[in-house]
């Protein structure tokens, strides 16, 4: 069942949010703890890489993703890059479940226990992971509109207090503290991966490709194919693009905002979100902001959930099980072994950090090395057909 | 057969969501804290809370309790009136923090770290600073409001843009107190008597006693300010200083300036449409230069010679002169009072570094305050 395509507009958007949304969570008071003032350098270093891994993981996409793998290489050379990935994936849920769980209880239900925060919100992940594709695309779509509201309900209400002296001087420390910070949460990086099982809806018919690959390259056409190729792959530019400028920019507030004091605080979204906080007598409606990120965060952790699932589909467990399994597994692991954000932290700053990051590149670089490789050997193939019909 | 599985999954997370999402504590059992006040002596905190009391009476307003506990830790405190009220205390509603003169002592800085930790608390709660007790600050019947509270939050809140006093949250203490030199400030809240039990209902600027007690009703000031460096109290900055501080460090959109011209005996009000301060700095000459800009609206001239007309919208030179040097003279009253002190208000030390990078920092940061010269411009239009 063909339930991972993705339009590629849906596949900007789970982008930008895949690196989005978890960089502004725990992720800003660490960074600033070592980097300081520094800290929008640091995550300006992050995203640039990461949008490098993600040219990689459309490319991956486009070839039709991990399923590809399977497709042409068996279940057995696809499960050993996959599984890996589905375990990165479930125990990058059970941190980050842990962050949202205590988000939720801190700042929106604070009589709400974390297991039941974490229990309901398991729900609506296990909903998105098991409708798939089409369900999460379709969400991430609907909710993106949020963003405008809040933007909205900021310039009306806001009051936005920055002090743009506290950025400079950069690096005035060298690389040291920068290089330290990215090292320390290398684990909240390289968060593109599970778009790895998706694949990414384009156009291209046979007769398109023979066309390409027939190496008729006029000028014109070459142009041509450049346009249309830009336009197809738009959104996703858009996507990466709206990382890798709105998330620095956003860290370099945080700095104006909270100046040197950044380490103290807990979730960052939310506190740079109070931008938008009406304030009254008896408290302050600062829900906007909170609903986002939550809205968005429930997004993220179905998708990760939905990628582990797949791999574990692929031995013949039916996808909803399959999902619902590495949700509990994720749930189990977030209020036993995470059960705060706190102790979710120490486990993402240990050297846990490295094998994690270590599984994205090799998972990402082993799978383009493979579809590539038979990639080749389709075009060489169609290209022995062209010329056969040209009579060469 | 499937859609009928569909169904039961349905319910079961429909229950789970019903049976998870249930409210732990009942709105009848929590203490919604709106005030805070703490004290602190040799052996520990002394924690108020304002409690709003929900009537039973729909024809009554909500009042409130103050209920008061001690403890070593604040968060201590706080159980105890928990366990005093048999409510759970919950600061989520909690807009405003007095700090009595025993936490300014011991340090204001170093008693936040409850508040700090609680989400709500640091982003947009109040912090203000007592000159005696806190509690005694709460406990006040106030002129204007039935919760004192209520009445400084909207002080602070919606007029908290006047020339005359600053408004800090925990958040921006914070902050502060993280700069190089770790100069902080709070306002000071103080309570004068608006009625008095003697003649009530007649004096001061506070309104007649509904049921004419003759209980003493108070309005609170807040022109002076705590000073601090290192989360230690160093003194208090007169109203003037207050006011250079305000002009510097906020943005004003309230209150006004009011001068004499020497020659006419003229009295020129001006009232302040907005204020704010540009500040640049040369860390080789280690000078700094704050350009404060003001729109201001003239509202008022007592002149014993003759009435105004209605064109006479934007005084002579020599008034807005006048105007400029005494804006000028505030904020330097506030920078060389808080220098003396070796309180760097204005951080400068922020500035030059911004500026200089680490080759300041590292050649030309030493006496930096003592050295410094700050320059004090004005850019002052009319409306």
């Amino acid at each position: 069942m063909k339930n991972n395509i993705l339009t590629s507009r849906q596949y900007g958007i789970l982008a930008f949010l895949l690196s989005f949304v978890f960089k502004f969570s725990l992720l800003p008071g660490l960074i600033a703890e070592v980097a300081g003032r520094d800290m929008w350098l640091v995550i300006t270093f992050a995203v640039l890489i990461e949008a490098g891994t993600l040219a990689v993981i459309v490319r991956i996409s486009a070839l039709g993703g991990m399923e590809a793998v399977k497709e042409r290489y068996g279940t057995v050379v696809y499960l050993v890059l996959a599984l890996p990935a589905a375990m990165l994936f479930t125990v990058k849920c059970a941190v980050y479940m842990s962050e949202v769980n205590t988000f939720t209880t801190s700042y929106l239900f604070y009589n709400v226990s974390a297991e039941a925060a974490g229990v309901i919100l398991a729900v609506a992940i296990v909903f998105l992971g098991v409708r798939a594709a089409k369900g999460i695309g379709r969400v991430a779509e609907i909710a993106l509109w949020l963003i405008p509201i809040l933007i909205l309900i900021g310039a009306v209400f806001g009051k936005i207090k920055v002090e743009p002296s506290y950025v400079r001087p950069v690096a005035a420390d060298g690389i040291g503290p920068i290089a330290s910070a990215f090292d320390r949460s290398l684990f909240w990086f390289f968060d593109y991966t599970p778009l790895l099982f998706f694949r990414l809806k384009t156009n291209d018919n046979v007769a398109e490709r023979k066309r390409k690959s027939s190496g008729a390259a006029d000028a014109e056409g070459s142009v041509k194919r450049a346009l249309g190729s830009l336009k197809k792959y738009a959104p996703v530019i858009g996507g990466a693009l709206g990382a890798v400028l709105i998330i620095p920019f956003l860290y370099a507030v945080f700095v104006m905002t909270y100046g040197m004091s950044g380490h103290l605080v807990g979730n960052a979204f939310s506190s740079l979100g109070s931008f938008n906080v009406v304030n009254t007598e008896i408290g302050s409606i600062d829900w906007s902001a909170i609903v986002v990120w939550l809205c968005f965060a429930v997004i993220v952790l179905s998708i990760l959930v939905f990628a582990a699932g797949r791999t574990v589909e692929s031995v013949g467990v039916p996808l909803p099980v399959a999902v619902t399994v590495a949700a509990a597994v994720a749930l189990i692991l977030a209020e036993t072994l995470f059960f705060n954000s706190e102790k979710a932290m120490r486990f993402a700053l240990s050297a846990a950090r490295y094998p994690a990051a270590a599984i994205a590149v090799t998972v990402t670089a082993a799978t383009l090395i493979l579809l590539e490789r038979r990639g080749k050997a389709v075009r060489s193939g169609i290209e022995a057909e062209v010329k056969d019909e040209a009579g060469v | 057969m499937k859609r009928a599985y569909k169904w039961v999954a349905f319910a079961l997370c429909f229950a789970l969501i019903l049976l998870m999402g249930v409210e732990v504590v009942p709105l009848q059992d929590r203490a919604i804290v709106v005030g805070l006040a703490i004290d602190a002596d040799e052996e520990g905190y002394s924690v108020a809370a304002q409690i709003l009391m929900p009537s039973d009476d729909d024809s009554k307003s909500s009042g409130y309790i103050i209920s008061e506990a001690r403890s070593e830790t604040l968060s201590g405190a706080l159980t105890k009136i928990s366990e005093q009220s048999n409510l759970i205390v919950v600061m989520s509603h909690c807009n405003l923090v007095i700090l009595g003169k025993g936490v300014i002592d011991r340090g204001a800085y170093y008693s936040l770290d409850y508040l700090i930790r609680n989400a709500y608390l640091s982003e947009n709660a109040l912090l203000l600073a007592a000159e005696g007790r806190a509690a005694d600050i709460l406990s006040a019947k106030t002129a204007y409001s039935e919760t004192s509270s209520f009445y400084i939050q909207r002080a602070l809140m919606e007029f908290g843009y006047y020339n005359d006093r600053t408004v800090r949250t925990i958040r921006e203490f914070i902050v502060s107190h993280y700069t190089y030199n770790r100069a902080n400030w709070l306002p000071i809240v103080t309570k004068r008597v608006a009625q008095s039990e003697e003649n009530p209902g007649t004096t001061g600027g506070g309104t007649e006693s509904p049921e004419g007690s003759g209980e003493e009703q108070y309005v609170f000031d807040f022109s002076t300010t705590a000073v601090f460096r290192d989360g230690k109290y160093r003194f208090t900055l007169s109203q003037e200083g207050t006011t250079g501080l305000a002009y510097v460090n906020s943005v004003i959109e309230e209150g006004s300036v009011t001068v004499t011209d020497p020659e006419t005996g003229n009295v020129y009000n001006c009232y302040i449409v907005k204020s704010r301060a540009k500040k640049s700095f040369e860390p080789d000459s280690l000078t700094a230069t704050v350009e404060v800009r003001v729109k201001l609206i003239l509202k008022e001239i007592l002149s014993e010679s003759d009435i105004y007309a209605p064109e006479d919208v934007e005084p002579a030179d020599s008034i807005r002169a006048l105007i400029s040097e005494e804006i000028i003279s505030d904020v330097v009253t506030a920078f060389e009072t808080c220098r003396a002190d070796g309180v760097d208000i204005f951080d400068l030390y922020g500035g030059f570094y911004g500026e200089g990078g680490a080759s300041w920092r590292d050649s030309g940061s030493k006496n930096y305050l003592g050295d410094a010269t700050l320059n004090v411009k004005t850019d002052i239009t009319f409306h």
